[in-house]
């Protein structure tokens, strides 16, 4: 071992970006479901969200959208919902485009 | 992805929501045979279990495997450890096989260039090097490496080559935990398991950041306060983090206070006369460090010497030592002093890398033995790990340079002899001297052997010293004069260890292979080989297996047992061997079961017993010992040294420390002198450098940031910094600054009081990065006994860049 050249591609390790994950979760509320109607209204608005089964407080939806600055802008926007006090994964699904070197 | 895919993915991943609000609870707790029922049922789509891949958590996930490939993960409701949940890194464990510079070829270094090479060749040129000068290579592993593949490395070095040149990265994250258990109870590994977290009334974590760090065993605690339950978390630290956010208290230390706050509440639970006098009678002795030669085993001392030693570390004079205040001490020493309250103490990195490693692990051990704060769920003093298996292949397998399997040392002839007996060697097989640990065998390595570096070929399999190693400039970067050295690295990824490497081995990665963890509350974890690796990737262990065999066919006479045969020889059902050194033939059998059951032999001794490697597959880990039932079924132990728990503890005991190093029961109550870092801020340097890790990144980033959305969360190293000392130095949020110590420089953009808030005075750089390496800052002192390094201490100065060499960062005093 002695003194070598750098790996020749490793400042280009990671740089590229790609697709994002399809993910399941589990929106908690502060109390039933039920109550929130606004907010679940306004998750039916977001085209990138399919709504599934409720109980209590939880609400399972998923998420796929075809960016990553769109994906960020879904998870802050469900979150900030009035109501929402978590959103937790329940799966993410990955594919061959998903990695970020 | 084609829109048919991406509905089937789509249609998974709300099931997989669906079921979890059909559980009702945001920790569902459900019996082991449920769990996987619920997983999405689509055609092609198959689920099994597996240990994540980062931390020593030991979180257990279900992979979904479609055409081959990782499709999907979700948690695994069955494990007791996670309940169903994963952190950020754990739901996106299945992307890291797949990050598109997987290294799919050996490549061998020729003329200053990477030349792909088959594996034949690889397994030669490496097999030649060993067999020409075998006691001058060394083998560097990790608490990544398999049970399995940490056996066969041991069971190659120490028992085919008579060489203890092997140590693990643990050396550089556990190795004081260790020193510390078998200090105070002659045997490794915390007594108690996870369910303290549900049951204590206290949580004290000791230079510990678990939000970020164990996120997952964090969650057990605040999900608590979310039903309602009271939990007082009382976080002691060199600065504010996540962990910080969730406490009731917080008590800011020096560095080192941690030292001066155990001794204090020590000396306040004698003076106050409320220490578990019964407890201390029955199952305690008292102990300090030899005058002369300090070791482990330390000398006995009276009471009344301990009363004597510990009557100056008053609350007043520990204020001075730490920074904490006097008060807070005392609420300290009256908590531990209440006995009707339940305390665990959680630490990891800043009670581990620590030059005091082995004393401030005892000292914790002997507030909660003298407080008799012990052996009840809810009371109990836990040391966790930080990787997935630095329990169960560094601590329980023995990869240490001076370690044996289950428990045994290369010193003791008796451990020899037992380790010849199992692996049916000729006696004197095995070297009674201990090996170089990390630090030592980096020194060898980097020196020239004309200058005394008398380690010339080292093989590194599953870590990335070239990015954690302290002081780098020291211990890896390029020097003169290491013609003659030669480095073997096995990768997934390239590295900051790859970039110096003379062969590059490309390896199998998780669910690529099979494989058995252990995790930080003694669980050993099984998962099956669930998809191909890519290229010509291969397992670590069949790499090993590969060599030895090598070294068999030229007449390696270490490579033989007394019977003349391969040493890792296995026969299948006609006595007909089969040859697993060709990886065509490697999965014809379970070689991992194989050299667990050779294994699980050695695990008595120390009572850590294990079961049979079966029982892992239908089960998401034991925790050991494991012992079998009158009615043939085996059962774990939550609880050592327990009566209620522990099969071993003699009834009518209610404790009993069987490996007690006074041979009585009894565990050690240790007296350590204060002592100051070895390296304090001055003139020159005058801020303290902490380095750690951050939630998005698990160590070195080899396998995070090859995923978006981590990367994308948390896309550079930063150092962090306090807003008054920016201030005071004109430095701007997101100004690039160079650290600079006595050893080396580190450029980083700056975080003023960002997630962690240091004090003014501190500075704190994550490691994750590998364009940014601060360990060519951090100091390579370590711990007389564990021989850990100390990478939360250093002095820095931080200089804008537009004034390097000019300038340092003034702070007061």
């Amino acid at each position: 071992m002695l003194a070598k050249p750098q790996f020749p591609t490793m400042p280009l390790l990671f740089k590229k970006a790609s697709a994002v994950p399809i993910s399941g979760l589990v929106v908690t509320f502060q109390s039933s479901v039920t109550e929130h109607s606004e907010a679940v209204e306004a998750l039916r608005m977001i085209p990138e969200i399919d709504i599934g089964e409720s109980a209590g407080s939880k609400l399972a939806i998923v998420i796929d959208s075809e960016t990553k600055r769109r994906d960020q802008e879904i998870w802050n926007t469900v979150q900030q919902l009035p109501g929402v006090i978590d959103l937790a994964v329940a799966m993410v699904a990955f594919d061959e485009d998903d990695q970020a070197n | 992805m084609d829109s048919e895919r991406r509905s089937f993915l789509k249609s998974a991943a709300m099931v997989a929501a669906g079921s979890m609000v059909a559980g009702g609870t945001s920790l569902p707790v459900v019996q082991a045979d449920e769990g996987v029922s619920d997983l999405p049922v689509l055609d092609g789509l198959s689920w099994n279990k597996a240990p994540c891949r980062f931390c020593g958590t030991g979180c257990h996930v279900q992979v979904g495997v479609e055409n081959g490939r990782v499709v999907a993960i979700a948690g695994d409701k069955a494990a007791d450890v996670n309940k169903g949940l994963l952190c950020v890194k754990g739901y996106h464990v299945g992307g890291i096989l797949y990050g598109k510079d997987r290294l799919t070829k050996p490549l061998l270094r020729k003329e200053d260039k990477l030349v792909e090479i088959e594996w034949d060749e690889a397994i030669e040129i490496i097999a030649k090097r060993i067999f020409d000068s075998p006691k001058t290579f060394a083998f560097y592993g990790s608490g990544q490496w398999t049970i399995p593949e940490g056996f066969a490395a041991q069971k190659f070095m120490k028992g085919g080559l008579g060489n203890n040149h092997i140590d693990p990265n643990a050396r550089l994250c556990m190795s004081s935990a260790v020193t510390g258990f078998l200090a105070t109870y002659g045997v490794d590994e915390p007594a108690g398991c996870y369910q303290d977290l549900d049951e204590c009334d206290v949580l004290i974590t000791w230079g510990n950041n678990p939000a970020e760090m164990h996120p997952v065993l964090f969650s057990r605690v605040t999900d608590r306060r979310s039903r309602g339950e009271t939990v007082r978390i009382i976080d002691i630290g060199t600065r504010r983090t996540r962990t910080t956010d969730a406490a009731t208290d917080y008590f800011e230390m020096k560095p080192h206070g941690d030292v001066a706050i155990s001794l204090g509440i020590m000396h306040l639970l004698i003076a106050n006369d409320n220490y578990d006098k019964s407890f201390v009678a029955k199952h305690c002795n008292f102990r300090g460090a030899e005058a002369d030669t300090p070791t482990l085993q330390g000398e006995a001392i009276s009471e009344e010497e301990f009363r004597r030693r510990i009557a100056k570390y008053t609350p007043e004079h520990v204020e001075e030592l730490s920074g904490v205040p006097a008060e807070k001490i005392r609420m300290l020493g009256e908590l531990f002093g209440n006995h009707d309250i339940r305390i665990t103490s959680l630490w990891c990195m800043g009670m581990n890398q620590h030059t005091m490693g082995t004393a401030i692990n005892s000292l914790v051990h002997g507030v909660h033995l003298l407080s008799g704060h012990f052996g009840r769920p809810g009371d109990a003093p836990t040391s966790l790990t930080g990787q997935p298996s630095a329990c169960g292949t560094v601590r329980e397998v023995g990869t240490l340079a001076h370690a044996l399997p289950g428990g045994r040392v290369v010193t003791k002839p008796e451990h020899r002899q037992h380790c010849e007996e199992f692996w049916n060697l000729r006696a004197g097989s095995i070297s009674e001297v201990p090996g170089y640990h990390t630090v030592q065998m980096f020194e060898h390595f980097t020196k020239p052997t004309a200058e005394g570096g008398d380690i010339t070929t080292m093989l590194v399999q599953v870590t990335n010293p070239g990015q954690t190693l302290p002081n780098l400039n020291a211990l890896f970067n390029s020097k003169k004069g290491l013609e003659d050295k030669f480095l073997i690295v096995s990768e997934v990824y390239p590295t900051a260890t790859t970039q110096l490497a003379d062969l590059i081995l490309p390896a199998a990665l998780w669910v690529e292979k099979n494989g058995m963890f252990g995790n930080s509350e003694r669980r050993t974890q099984q998962w099956f080989k669930m998809v191909d690796p890519p290229g010509e990737a291969r397992d670590d262990c069949w790499m090993t297996i590969a060599i030895a065999h090598k070294l068999f066919e030229m007449g390696h006479e270490g490579m033989k047992d007394k019977n003349g045969e391969f040493i890792f020889a296995i026969k299948d059902a006609d006595g007909k061997e089969i040859p697993i050194w060709q990886f065509e033939h490697y999965y014809d059998t379970n070689v991992d079961k194989h050299l667990f059951e050779e294994y699980r032999l050695f695990s008595t001794m120390k009572h850590k017993n294990l079961a049979p490697y079966d029982e892992y597959v239908k089960a998401r880990g034991l925790r050991w010992p494991v012992v079998q039932q009158d009615d043939g079924s085996w059962r774990e132990t939550r609880y050592r040294f327990s009566e209620f728990d522990d099969p071993f503890v003699t009834k009518g005991q209610e404790f009993e420390f069987y490996h007690s190093s006074s041979n009585d029961g009894r565990a050690q109550i240790w007296f350590h002198e204060y002592a100051p870092p070895p390296e304090m801020p001055d003139k020159d340097y005058p801020m303290w450098l902490c380095t750690g890790r951050v939630l998005e990144h698990w160590h070195t980033g080899t396998l995070t940031r090859r995923l978006s959305p981590l990367n994308r969360a948390m896309p550079t190293a930063y150092v962090e910094m306090n807003g008054e000392d920016a201030k005071a130095a004109n430095i701007r949020q997101g100004e690039k600054v160079v650290i600079e110590s006595r050893r080396g420089t580190c450029e980083l953009p700056v975080w003023i009081d960002g997630r962690g808030r240091p004090p003014r005075g501190t500075v704190f750089v994550p490691f994750f990065d590998e364009t940014k390496l601060i360990n060519n800052c951090t100091l390579e002192a370590h711990d007389p006994f564990s021989k850990q390094p100390d990478y939360k201490k250093c002095a820095v100065r931080v200089v804008k860049k537009t004034e390097v060499k000019k300038t340092p960062v003034k702070v007061p005093s």
